[in-house]
């Protein structure tokens, strides 16, 4: 029996609670839309094997063989797949520094690609109000720059990337999740002709760590009684240890207790197994120094994934964009080890989910099996 | 120029829908007040009289709904003049708190109420016999079948009702209201009388209404006098009949085509009661000595037919063996309406002389036809209804709201929306104004664990006649649910009569307008707007109002297609970027067709292409909106 692929996303995907919310199937077709961090099949289509089927990142797919071009193969880790270099990395620019999350780095590679033609205009999540996002085509600095700062719960981006591509001239880059690197690069990958002409507008992938989402209904209703949700500005993760969530309110910060918080993780987040978003040019995270959170909520790191990457990361260097810094001794076996333990996590969530140790559902039969069963946390 | 209604000709004879005559009945009487709320198969009565008002001395006008309509008609009665109202089945159990008080009160001048009942509930969401309120108010009941004794019927309800000092009831159904038949007119009325109000003689039941009551059964006591001596009742056929047709209303004519078509009319005779609550006992118990075998010929419950047997059971010692078909024995079918074919069937079969009425192979041949030549049809709305923008809206919402959240509806164009015309996105209808009622009680289950968002909606005209209590009553007791009105400036289902929001009255006056947004605000709620063709924004709001806790109000407000048609509201037009149009292909799906579905929208096979309906696009433009490619556009029109 034919399933058709609306069939699929909407049993498989929607129904197994595995959406991300990437917005990759509203952006290709009318038959789902998005809001906020929700994304919904509307009406029945019979398509047999869709576009949406062949983006969707919780459709079965090789993501080590996505990621396999972009590095030597002896870049190419099991733990964070290619790694060129990682940085310890923040703007230079004081202003983007207080505006952005972290180091800020993100923000002045962005504004700093625009600026040098690199592309055309970005796709980033611009702040819809305290507690979600919207995809957003920035072509100004401006514009870049009133898009910093982490949104802890999902933008449908990769259905605003789309969406502009299908619209607009000109060549994008997008800020990405991991879950959400990953449509991009099946995207670029497929020979759908509906997503090369989609691919042919995609310049520059920018990846975020990722350790979960919230969902924006259930992460509201957790925070109301603790802090009215209308009046966050921004939130924040410091290192696991701390086991907080810290919620800024107008200039002032506020600690929220992640146990509080942990029941308005999104469910399909249990199922990711990428913490660094590996099919990226560069990911950026937050970072781990040794002078603890203090100093580490300052500054980002950055991986350097492909070459375009590495490019991009020294031309900003050259001029004057960014600060970097190598990485204090041991950051990059730390990461690994937190990349693996996500793996490693998804792995047995998505067997339990499958009922059959061997059906990994999106992922292929046999995946992260060479990750050591070893150590913890970061 | 004068209404041809009107004309004073008598003995002219007219060609009349059943409608009609009952509304000349009405002006040869000089009813001086007539309210109703529209309602088929009902309302081509005050509409026609709306049509002739400047003609005549007569206040005529749709009120905000039967209640009201009843009460307004019925002043003329308590002032010495005569009034009348009519309505549908549904409408009755709106006024029936009312007539069931009126009956004890009692009038004074002439008061006539007829209701049209629709057997098979075709313009209905219900089926059901109002002429049991007859049985249960006590009111005499009039059941006219000819075209001619409609007018003349209802002339003689009033002079009944006054005679009486009581309201009576005059009963049709949709075979009798919208046929047509031949009707000699009578006189128009002399002037009427000067309206005057008696204080020393109050309509008040209490403190002792069962006094009234007792006046109640005196007064229908000297009815059922009248009525045996009525030329509405009479007996025809063969002095001792082997099959006795005992039959009121449209049912005369059944049975007059059953007889004819098998000859039976030697055999068969045909007891016609027109006057059938209180029933004419010693009239129909002459007849039914000369009966062996009884059937009873009437549209709806088994009324005519439980009376008869409850008189017979009184008086079977001094009456021959009778034995009775009808409903009761399944004869005759319990539900829907009757028709030729059943009557023949039934006579052939009693009088040993069955006729095909249809052959098996006609039938077949018919349906194999059906089924290759006629498309499948679903009930739609027109090309350029706001309702289907607001479902479309209201479907995407819910889905992308993602809680399973339902929508408790009501009654008018949109009650499609239960079906495929709206995606199945109404989840509950019943009653006029029911939509907010039940979504006020919905809405304090989510207080109680109900996690789904509740949705009311209801129309303009249905917001003034019975949503306005039911959301008093959800304000006050805090119920969460959001509240959709479509205004469309029309009470559109049952052609386009006016309402309180639209400034005008049933005989084109002006009138001020009654805001729903102010009403609503004045209730307390937040009311926001938007225009349905507007669907990103109509979503959007559907959205908003989902996710805000507490109860609000969000007005889509778009005229009726239909209404801005006859407005002369210049339309677009919408057209087919032919390059751009991806049909079938991924990334459409023929979405505008497929899922859309509106009737000004084709599929072209051969270019395998949407294709535009020029002769029905209203060129709203809103499948410009769902076009993923931008195929499909809208240009202005001169």
């Amino acid at each position: 029996m034919v399933q058709h692929s609306f069939g699929k996303l909407n049993n498989d995907v929607v129904g197994n609670n595995l959406c991300t919310a990437c917005g990759a199937c509203a952006g290709l077709c009318p038959h789902f839309g998005s809001y906020k961090d929700r994304v919904a099949p509307l009406h029945e289509c019979t398509q047999p094997l869709g576009a949406c089927e062949e983006a969707c990142p919780r459709m079965p797919s090789d993501p080590e063989a996505l990621v396999r071009a972009a590095a030597p193969q002896e870049m190419i880790t099991q733990e964070m797949g290619p790694v060129r270099r990682l940085w310890v990395t923040r703007a230079k620019d004081e202003d983007i520094r207080n505006r952005g999350q972290h180091g800020g780095t993100v923000t002045a590679l962005a504004a700093f690609a625009l600026e040098q033609g690199l592309v055309d205009a970005w796709i980033m999540a611009r702040s819809h109000d305290s507690l979600s996002g919207v995809p957003t085509v920035c072509r100004t600095r401006a514009q870049v720059q009133a898009c910093a700062g982490t949104k802890l719960t999902s933008v449908p981006v990769v259905g605003g990337f789309l969406e502009a591509a299908f619209k607009d001239p000109g060549r994008f880059g997008v800020v990405a999740t991991p879950c959400q690197c990953l449509a991009l690069a099946k995207i670029k990958a497929s020979d759908h002709p509906r997503l090369r002409q989609a691919a042919e507008k995609l310049a520059l992938v920018v990846g975020l760590f990722c350790g979960w989402s919230f969902g924006h209904r259930e992460l509201s209703r957790a925070l109301s009684g603790r802090v009215d949700p209308d009046d966050v500005t921004g939130l924040d993760i410091p290192p696991s240890r701390h086991q907080s969530l810290e919620v800024f309110i107008k200039g002032r910060e506020t600690s929220v207790p992640l146990s509080k918080v942990t029941g308005a993780v999104r469910p399909a987040c249990a199922y990711c197994f990428d913490m660094t978003a590996e099919p990226a040019d560069l990911s950026v995270g937050s970072a781990r120094l040794p002078g603890g959170w203090d100093e580490a909520r300052h500054w980002n790191q950055t991986v350097v994934r492909s070459q375009m990457g590495e490019d991009l990361l020294e031309r900003a260097n050259a001029a004057g964009i960014l600060t970097l810094q190598e990485p204090p001794e041991g950051a990059l076996e730390k990461l690994k080890t937190a990349a693996a333990g996500k793996k490693r996590t998804a792995l047995k969530n998505l067997a339990q989910l499958s009922k059959n140790p061997d059906d990994l559902l999106y992922l292929p039969r046999g995946f992260g099996k060479s990750l050591s069963s070893t150590e913890h946390g970061a | 120029m004068v209404h041809p209604i009107t004309q004073e000709s008598p003995d002219q004879v007219m060609l009349l829908m059943g409608n009609e005559a009952i509304a000349r009945g009405i002006i040869e009487a000089g009813a001086s007040i007539a309210a109703a709320y529209p309602g088929n198969p009902s309302s081509d009565i005050v509409d026609t009289l709306a049509k002739a008002a400047k003609n005549l001395d007569m206040h005529v006008e749709w009120s905000v709904n039967e209640k009201v309509a009843l009460e307004v008609a019925a002043a003329a009665a308590m002032t010495g003049l005569r009034g009348v109202s009519a309505m549908k089945q549904n409408g009755l159990n709106v006024a029936c708190d009312f007539l069931l008080n009126l009956n004890l009160s009692g009038i004074r001048g002439g008061l006539v109420l007829v209701i049209c009942d629709d057997p098979s509930g075709i313009s209905s969401t219900n089926e059901q016999d109002s002429r049991l309120y007859a049985k249960m108010g006590e009111l005499p009941l009039l059941e006219p079948s000819t075209f001619q004794e409609a007018k003349d019927m209802t002339r003689e309800a009033f002079e009944l009702s006054e005679k009486l000092g009581l309201p009576v009831l005059l009963h049709s159904v949709t075979r009798l209201s919208h046929a047509r038949g031949n009707v000699t007119l009578g006189p128009l009325p002399g002037p009427k009388g000067k309206p005057s109000f008696d204080r020393s003689r109050p309509f008040v039941n209490v403190p002792a209404p069962a006094n009234a009551h007792r006046r109640l059964k005196e007064k229908i006591e000297r009815c059922r006098d009248i009525f045996e001596s009525s030329p509405r009742n009479f007996y025809q056929g063969p002095e001792r009949p082997d099959v006795m047709l005992i039959t009121t209303g449209a049912g005369l004519f059944y049975s007059l085509e059953g007889v004819e078509a098998l000859g039976l009319d030697v055999q068969v005779g045909i007891l016609k009661v027109g006057t059938t609550f209180p029933l004419p006992s010693r009239f129909l118990l002459k007849h039914l000595k000369k009966a062996q075998q009884v059937v009873f010929v009437e549209e709806g419950a088994p009324f005519l037919e439980s009376g008869v047997k409850e008189l017979y059971a009184e008086h079977a010692a001094g009456l021959p063996s009778i034995s009775f078909l009808g409903k009761a024995e399944g004869a005759l079918p319990q539900v829907g309406e009757l028709n030729p074919d059943v009557m023949i069937r039934l006579l052939g079969r009693l009088l040993d002389c069955p006729r095909e009425t249809r052959p098996e192979s006609y039938e077949h041949g018919i349906r194999a036809a059906v089924d290759e030549l006629v498309p499948d049809r679903d009930l739609a709305f027109c090309a350029g209804c706001p309702h289907r923008a607001t479902y479309w809206a209201i479907k995407q919402a819910l889905a992308l709201d993602g809680r399973n959240g339902f929508v408790c509806g009501d009654i008018g164009c949109y009650g499609m929306g239960g079906g495929p015309a709206g995606w199945s996105q109404m989840n509950t209808m019943q009653a006029m104004g029911s939509g907010a009622g039940v979504a006020a009680g919905m809405g304090q289950l989510t207080n109680m664990g109900l996690d789904q968002p509740v949705v009311a909606i209801c129309g303009d005209s249905t917001f003034y006649h019975a949503a306005i209590p039911a959301l008093i009553n959800a304000r006050q007791h805090g119920s969460n649910f959001l509240f959709l009105v479509l205004d469309n400036d029309a009470t559109a289902m049952t052609g386009f009569q006016p309402h309180p929001g639209l400034g005008t009255t049933a005989t084109g006056q002006a009138a001020p307008p009654v805001a729903i947004g102010d009403l609503c605000r004045a209730m307390g709620y937040p009311v926001d707007m938007c225009d349905p063709y507007d669907l990103k924004a109509t979503t959007d709001a559907i959205m908003r109002g989902l996710e805000h806790e507490g109860p609000q109000v969000l007005i889509l407000k778009r005229t009726c297609a239909l209404v801005a048609a006859r407005q002369g509201i210049p339309p677009g037009r919408v057209i087919l970027d032919t390059d751009r149009c991806i049909g079938e292909n991924c990334g459409c799906g023929r979405m505008c067709t497929s899922a859309f579905r509106c009737p000004g929208l084709g599929w072209d096979p051969v270019t395998k292409t949407a294709r535009i309906d020029q002769a029905i696009c209203t060129g709203c433009g809103v499948c410009t909106r769902i076009c993923p490619t931008g195929a499909l556009k809208t240009e202005a029109t001169s």
